[in-house]
């Protein structure tokens, strides 16, 4: 799955850490979510849109073998 | 979890670490002086089972310690341990034919526990790698 949460942390200006502990998740998380190694469960990724203000789909879309 | 919490969680799991290992210590080091001193069967069984208690005591805060982590970081324990579990499942497993075919030295079973802890941690570092 990739994902623009890189982008829209930086629009913030938010370090990894201080997303990690906006979504209540470990850095390591956020940083594996964003290289596209961890794909978050749907509880996070809607805290993920609720925080960032943005529809789910907006802010996640399949990679090219649809995963 | 917020910061606060999660470094809550790791102070009970530092003193329950510590504490395990403590009485582990006075249980292993007394039941020896108790097996040496000739004592009745009974007590030598209540003696041998002793060690279990604190250990298990140490498993219980390992699952109370990884119910505070996040999900990546519960699914790479998950990972780690079937892949520990397996490794020393089958490792054992091979042994024990060894043992029976091939004249290899048997093992003590009080090894298995140690042999998956380790393999838990070196399975958990190895995994790990892979979300980074």
């Amino acid at each position: 799955m990739k994902n623009r949460l890189k982008v829209l942390r930086a629009e913030r200006d938010w370090s990894q850490a201080a997303l990690a502990r906006r979504l209540g998740v470990s850095r390591q998380t956020v940083n594996a979510i964003e290289r596209g190694k961890y794909d978050p469960s749907l509880p996070l990724a809607f805290r993920m849109a609720r925080l960032f203000d943005q529809p789910i789909h907006a802010i996640f879309e399949p990679d090219e073998e649809g995963r | 979890m917020n910061a606060v919490a999660a470094q809550r969680a790791r102070r009970r799991w530092l003193r329950d670490c510590l504490a395990s290992f403590a009485v582990y210590g006075v249980v292993v080091f007394g039941g020896v002086a108790v097996a040496n001193a000739g004592s009745p069967l009974a007590l030598r069984v209540v003696v041998a089972l002793a060690p279990v208690l604190p250990i298990g005591y140490f498993a219980w805060a390992m699952v109370v310690f990884a119910r505070s982590w996040d999900e990546m970081q519960r699914r790479i324990l998950l990972e780690s341990f079937l892949i520990a579990g397996s490794a020393v499942a089958l490792g054992s497993f091979a042994w024990g034919w060894l043992s029976l075919n091939a004249g290899a030295p048997e093992l003590h079973a009080i090894w298995i526990l140690p042999a998956l802890f380790g393999a838990s941690g070196m399975a958990y570092w190895l995994v790990s790698r892979r979300y980074r």
